[in-house]
């Protein structure tokens, strides 16, 4: 009954959506959170570029979160989604030396912001693997991405592409990774 | 897991994967690092898994980005689409609504214009007081005139003078029945004409129509075009065999345009000496349908008698061009009370007229300098 009613709510509706990858939800939130972002952005030396930059970034960390299980519905996404960008845009701006305003005051920070993955983001190997992926093949790329960027299950991975198991999964992810640190390799020569 | 740290726990692949993607319990993920601070081939293998995995995760938020984009763009493409396509069906709309509403409000106006102008000149009064004019005190004594019209009116009419044509006859006979046929058949000919393009002869038309049925304002009468030498054989027709000295009187009167030599016999001319009427001229293309009889014989001329304060007016429906100066010194000459010669240039035309016309014609002239 409670998540009856949980899908009632609009936010409920668009994560049941990204859940079953449908990518409009984003289109839904994109044009729903585009003006407060917008004012937040142009308020703190930023453009209407970097506002449409940040907003997609912070929908796509949703995205993230939502396909991977690792998203608790503690508040609104709006909340999220102003959150996460307000993090980002206060570490761009440390980045280009800029001086932030009162608005990104570190008392109303959450930490909603990916930890690791934030620092690796930024260097150049994982542009290095981005490329190599581009050259391993569709099947694999798709397999890959799934599995490491989605992190959906063998048997998840194996009903979306078409496979016969888990096992089958298993083996070919082997497969395509072996595949991509040899083009990795090549590219470091 | 307690053991893990003291051997290279890298070299399980699913191990290595969910250490590199998060996926590991705190603890089991801080005995992992007590053996990656010790083991440089561990750190490579993490270092090198994690960089697999933030290079696909880049790769994927980077695919995923780019389509949000395509569809925001799409999306705003097509709402641009449908917002052009109701701005010009908007703009059609009104452009045809403008045109059919001009068309709709000019016609009616110039309709209405028209209605107004007919409605206006069927209803313009005519003083019904004859203009007194001092040819009435050279008239002869109108007891003369009542005799002699009223014994021209027994007499057996001339060939030659054709009959007066629609409208007012002879005194005998009976207008009503007469108006009345020709009410219907001038409202069947002005309803024809309705969609002709109104101009001022058309008008004319109309309103020659409407007289031609029953008004005694003007009467169309046909005219016989008399040649000079069949000047003496018009005369002849014109009057009893038996005046022969008046017939050479009322040539020599003619020619000379002296006032006409009352006849002896039949009746006893009205009026005094000729006089210039108001003449004037149209083509035959424009004489009403209603005249255009069968029995016309040639060269005869179809002609709408018109009378008013002002004056009479005789309209010639000719195909031969009369110059404006022969109608402008057209000129009138009684021969008896119910018969006319006008005199246009080198033509004359003979005309049977109502005495009454007559009377009146003599009485109204417009007098021309």
């Amino acid at each position: 009954m409670k998540s009856s009613l949980f899908f009632l709510t609009p936010d409920a509706k668009i994560v049941d959506l990204i859940r079953k990858g449908d990518e409009e939800a984003l289109v839904i939130l994109y044009e729903s959170n585009r003006k407060p972002i917008a004012a937040f952005i142009s308020r703190n030396n930023g453009t209407m570029d970097d506002a449409q930059d940040m907003l997609q970034e912070s929908l796509v960390i949703l995205w993230e979160r939502v396909r991977s299980g690792r998203f608790e519905y503690k508040a609104k996404l709006s909340t999220f989604i102003y959150a996460t960008v307000k993090n980002m845009w206060s570490h761009r701006l440390r980045q280009r030396g800029r001086e932030s305003s009162n608005d990104l005051d570190p008392e109303e920070h959450e930490d909603y912001s990916p930890s690791i993955l934030e620092s690796l983001i930024a260097t150049e190997q994982a542009k290095m693997v981005r490329d190599a992926l581009e050259k391993i093949g569709e099947q694999c790329r798709k397999l890959l991405l799934l599995f490491y960027w989605e992190e959906l299950s063998m048997e998840e991975i194996a009903s979306q592409l078409g496979y016969a198991n888990a096992e089958t999964v298993k083996a070919k992810k082997y497969q395509c990774k072996k595949a991509l640190e040899r083009v990795l390799g090549t590219m470091r020569e | 897991m307690a053991e893990l740290h003291n051997i290279h726990w890298t070299n399980d692949e699913s191990l290595l994967e969910r250490y590199a993607l998060g996926q590991l319990r705190a603890e089991e993920v801080a005995q992992l690092d007590k053996h990656l601070h010790e083991c440089e081939q561990c750190q490579n293998a993490v270092r090198g898994e994690q960089d697999i995995v933030a290079g696909v995760r880049r790769a994927g938020r980077d695919a995923l980005k780019r389509r949000l984009a395509q569809r925001l763009e799409h999306k705003s493409t097509r709402d641009v689409g449908w917002y052009r396509i109701a701005g010009v069906a908007a703009a059609i709309v009104f452009l045809v609504t403008v045109g059919i509403y001009n068309r709709w409000f000019f016609q009616s106006g110039t309709q209405q214009a028209d209605v107004l102008e007919k409605t206006d000149k069927v209803v313009e009064p005519l003083e019904p007081t004859p203009i007194e004019s001092p040819q009435a005190e050279k008239a002869p004594a109108k007891q003369g005139m009542a005799e002699a019209t009223k014994s021209a009116a027994e007499e057996k009419r001339a060939p030659g003078l054709t009959e007066v044509g629609s409208g007012a006859k002879g005194g005998g006979l009976d207008q009503k029945k007469i108006s009345d046929s020709e009410a219907d058949r001038a409202r069947r000919v002005e309803f024809a004409q309705t969609n002709k393009p109104e101009r001022e002869s058309a008008k004319e038309d109309k309103l020659a129509l409407q007289a031609g049925a029953s008004r005694a304002d003007q009467i169309w009468v046909q005219g016989t075009v008399i040649v000079d030498h069949d000047e003496r054989r018009a005369a002849d027709q014109a009057m009893p065999k038996n005046a022969e000295g008046a017939k050479d009187a009322l040539i020599k009167s003619k020619r000379e345009a002296r006032p006409s030599i009352s006849l002896m016999g039949r009746s006893q001319s009205v009026g005094g000496e000729s006089q210039n009427v108001e003449v004037s001229q149209r083509p035959l293309s424009a004489l009403p349908p209603v005249q255009r009889s069968d029995r016309q014989v040639l060269p005869s001329v179809q002609t709408l008698l018109q009378r008013d304060a002002n004056g009479v007016r005789m309209v010639l429906y000719l195909d031969s061009l009369v110059s404006k100066k022969e109608l402008d010194q057209a000129s009138v000459q009684t021969i008896r009370e119910d018969s006319i010669i006008l005199k246009v240039g080198h033509q004359r035309i003979g005309y049977r007229i109502p005495v009454d016309w007559n009377e009146q014609l003599a009485r109204r002239i417009k007098r021309t300098k």
